[in-house]
């Protein structure tokens, strides 16, 4: 048995991401081929400008065929946008046969109506997760099958898109004739990436620092417990920088790579730091402090309106394994610990696991969020019968959640 | 998308002061006198005597004698600022006593840009809300002129609580076949229309009426800069066909204004308005706007409208917002409603970014603005907490850079 390679597109901010992936025998996923080009018309996730953000996509796909031997046909999408909001339902159902225990069909049934809930209308439900099933509303349970009871009640985290600026990234891909095959919130993705069953048992946040937006996916006692995208991203920082300095985006960019960090010396740094005048730009000097400041209170900020959610949310008590960064942020100077300080929990990076290939993809956090695409995308393939590709996209699929 | 409607303060037509500004401002209030000459108080200021003959505004009032000669400021904007510098004792006569103040002026020129800034100090100073309605130079004016117009925006945006801002471009781009003569009158018909439809929003306070707190509420949601479309109707379907028409309105830009806005004012003024016709408006409505828009509505019946029903609509925008120190961010704005307030105004309390503002070309006519400007103009913007996360946080935070 020998499973096709699946294929992630991530249409980021910043870069448009294929990679392939393929199921060795031993069970591990080994990336084979890469292709990456500089985003052009994409913010927070979400194309505005149509024709140049399919042609970046054009052109990363072929080198990914190129790198992996491949010829693409199918992708699997990874799905951003600050429009992606989750919202926990419950659901409750009498169970049929209250003495002979709970069965599938009364599982089944549960979900369904979990799932049902009353969104806008052009908001389309991404992802179902069960988080934890109550049987006569005593003690949760993550699996209730045989237990007996009269009633059995669910409480389902349902992520959802805004459908037209969905459908616009999906229709990108579909106009240079790839077909989507499945898709999957690019927070879920990178959890599915770096997290060990330790971890989600502990209770663990995965931030996904990207160029448009931050995505968070957290886990608690084992549950998916949020969900969600804060519309502020790297570009953020840049354009901040380009606005305090009255530079282009293009120079604060160049700065805030080179020589930017997140951390404030408290001392100042007075070190000077030059760029070069070029052609329409005449070169500027200002010292660390000022780039710095600039930066230390956006990131604080992007933090802060994190913890904030976290803490509304009840999570932060049950962070036993504190919060795992990915995506291009972690490159930051210093984001780390200006993380700790304003989380007060233990962070770290988030490293793939179980994946093999060349270490520049594997090892890097930014590609967290396609690798674990791939590895999402190989469970419904090796578990289920193929999807036709429309159906896919409609389709209101459940993630069984997995310890 | 949320609607609430909501019932306080006051304000008469004589605590409003309507003053056109230049030659441009002139001709709008002009338009505005014919056709309502009873309420407000309006009032037609100018360097140039002869430009103020011509206007049957009941309040005329000639600035610069020593500067002009009465002759105009020949587009050069220090003098009509120096001009109405040297007027001063008269405009704080004339906003005495007046809630509100709106000033009309084209900005480009001479005049409007150089006195605007120095009579929109004065009514803040007199303890008014203070409105600008300001029209851009077309692109076809040239580069000295546009930048003059941005440079009195920049000195405006410190002093007046909220601006209109019309490009002409905008406000043209309906108007394209008709003769240059007939296309000004028109483009000054719509401005007057769209300002008696605002006046009549605050005065004419319904039994659910918006009222004055609404509207400045609304304004200091803006970041300083508002659009807004007036239509007025009569005879059967007018509720519809006032929808429809402020929908298509030139300064929603293809109802592109609405679709974006996080929030709009819908004012709905006129006699016998009935609950289907306020039902056909506001569903007109909401289904022009996105669902994340609050809709705040104000049906205000006016017995003296005789079968005439005048829709209009108030939207903050996001104008150069990346470029905006968060001036009237309701997060910050502590500034006291103005009737509190002892003279003089406590100008500390109007928060400003304190970096020098960054100048950069305004996004007029929407076309060939310059890049890394409007980074995150095309996407929704990012509010937490009644906050604008995409403007900088070093402005919104005021922490102060150390610039070499």
């Amino acid at each position: 048995m020998s499973l096709p390679p699946v294929v992630a597109l991530e249409v980021g901010t910043s870069k448009v991401v294929v990679l392939v992936g393929e199921m060795r025998d031993d069970g591990n996923i080994m990336i084979t081929g890469l292709g990456q080009q500089p985003s052009v018309g994409v913010r927070k996730g979400e194309i505005v400008d149509f024709e140049n953000a399919q042609s970046c996509i054009r052109s990363a796909i072929p080198e990914a065929e190129e790198q992996a031997q491949v010829t693409i046909g199918q992708i699997h999408l990874v799905a951003a946008g600050a429009h992606i909001q989750s919202v926990i339902n419950r659901g409750s159902v009498p169970t049929r046969h209250p003495s002979e225990g709970i069965t599938d069909e009364d599982i089944r049934q549960v979900m369904d109506v979990a799932r049902a809930i009353n969104l806008p209308h052009d908001r389309q439900i991404l992802h179902s997760i069960n988080q934890l099933f109550y049987i006569d509303e005593q003690e949760p349970s993550q699996n209730p099958l045989g237990l007996e009871g009269a009633r059995l009640s669910l409480e389902m985290l349902l992520i959802h898109v805004l459908r037209p600026r969905w459908n616009t990234t999906v229709r990108a891909v579909n106009g240079i004739g790839l077909d989507v095959c499945d898709s999957a919130f690019g927070g879920l993705c990178a959890a599915q990436a770096v997290l060990t069953p330790s971890q989600k048992e502990e209770g663990v946040a995965v931030v996904d620092l990207g160029g448009g937006t931050t995505d968070y996916f957290v886990y608690a006692g084992n549950v998916v417990a949020a969900a969600g995208t804060l519309g502020i991203g790297g570009d953020h920082i840049t354009n901040d920088i380009s606005l305090a300095l009255s530079i282009p985006f293009r120079q604060a960019e160049t700065l805030k790579k080179e020589s930017g960090s997140a951390l404030l010396d408290p001392n100042g740094d007075a070190a000077v730091v030059s760029l070069p005048p070029e052609a329409g730009f005449q070169g500027k000097s200002l010292t660390k402090t000022t780039l710095n400041t600039v930066i230390h209170a956006r990131v604080k900020e992007l933090f802060s309106v994190l913890r904030e959610e976290f803490e509304a949310k009840g999570l932060l008590q049950h962070l036993g394994a504190g919060i795992i960064l990915t995506g291009g942020g972690v490159h930051l100077r210093g984001v780390i610990s200006l993380a700790e300080q304003v989380f007060s929990l233990p962070i770290s990076l988030g490293k793939p696991q179980g994946i093999s290939g060349q270490g520049s993809i594997v090892d890097a956090p930014e590609y967290a969020a396609p690798i674990g695409m791939i590895r999402y995308g190989f469970k419904y393939l090796s578990r289920e019968p193929r999807r036709s590709v429309s159906d896919s996209l409609r389709r209101l699929f459940g993630l069984r959640h997995q310890g | 998308m949320t609607v609430t409607m909501k019932h306080e303060q006051h304000i008469t037509p004589e605590q409003i002061c309507f003053v056109g500004v230049g030659g441009a401002g002139g001709l709008m209030i002009d338009t505005l006198a014919a056709s309502w000459p009873v309420g407000p108080v309006l009032a037609a200021v100018n360097t140039d005597e002869q430009a103020l003959s011509r206007l049957s505004v009941p309040v005329k009032i000639a600035i610069g004698d020593v500067e002009t000669h009465g002759l105009g400021a020949a587009g050069d904007h220090q003098t009509g600022q120096l001009a109405a510098q040297a007027a001063t004792a008269v405009f704080q006569e004339l906003f005495q006593n007046r809630k509100m103040v709106v000033l009309l002026a084209g900005l480009g020129g001479g005049t409007g840009s150089g006195a605007a800034p120095v009579i929109a100090d004065v009514a803040h100073k007199s303890g008014a809300l203070v409105l600008m309605l300001a029209t851009m130079p077309f692109a076809f004016e040239g580069t000295a002129v546009t930048t003059k117009a941005v440079q009195a925006v920049e000195s405006l945006k410190t002093k007046a609580d909220a601006i209109l801002l019309v490009p002409n471009q905008r406000l043209f781009a309906a108007l394209g076949d008709c003769p240059q003569a007939e296309a000004f009158s028109r483009a000054n018909t719509i401005i007057a229309d769209g300002l008696t439809g605002l006046s009549r929003m605050i005065l004419h306070t319904g039994f659910m009426g918006v009222t004055f707190a609404d509207l400045r509420t609304v304004i200091r949601q803006s970041n300083g800069f508002l659009t807004f479309a007036g239509a007025a109707t009569e005879g059967p379907d007018r509720a519809l066909r006032a929808a429809e028409a402020v929908i298509k309105h030139p300064l929603m830009d293809q109802g592109e204004r609405l679709a974006k806005a996080q929030a709009v004012l819908v004012s709905i003024a006129g006699s016998d308005i009935t609950f289907m016709e306020l039902e056909t408006i506001m569903g007109q409505v909401a289904a022009a706007a996105s669902k994340e828009t609050t809709i705040r509505m104000g049906p205000a019946p006016d017995p003296d409208a005789g079968g005439v029903l005048r829709l209009t609509l108030l939207i903050p925008e996001h104008w150069q917002t990346e470029a905006e120190p968060a001036m009237t961010s309701p997060a910050t704005e502590t500034r006291p409603a103005p009737e509190h307030r002892s003279m003089p105004p406590a100008k500390a309390t109007r928060p400003k970014g304190t970096g020098r503002p960054v100048q950069e070309p305004l996004p007029i006519g929407g076309s060939g603005s310059a890049s890394g400007k409007g980074r995150f103009k095309d996407v929704e913007s990012t509010i937490f907490k009644g906050e604008n996360l995409d403007l900088p946080t070093y402005q919104r935070r005021s922490i102060p850079l150390v610039r070499r």
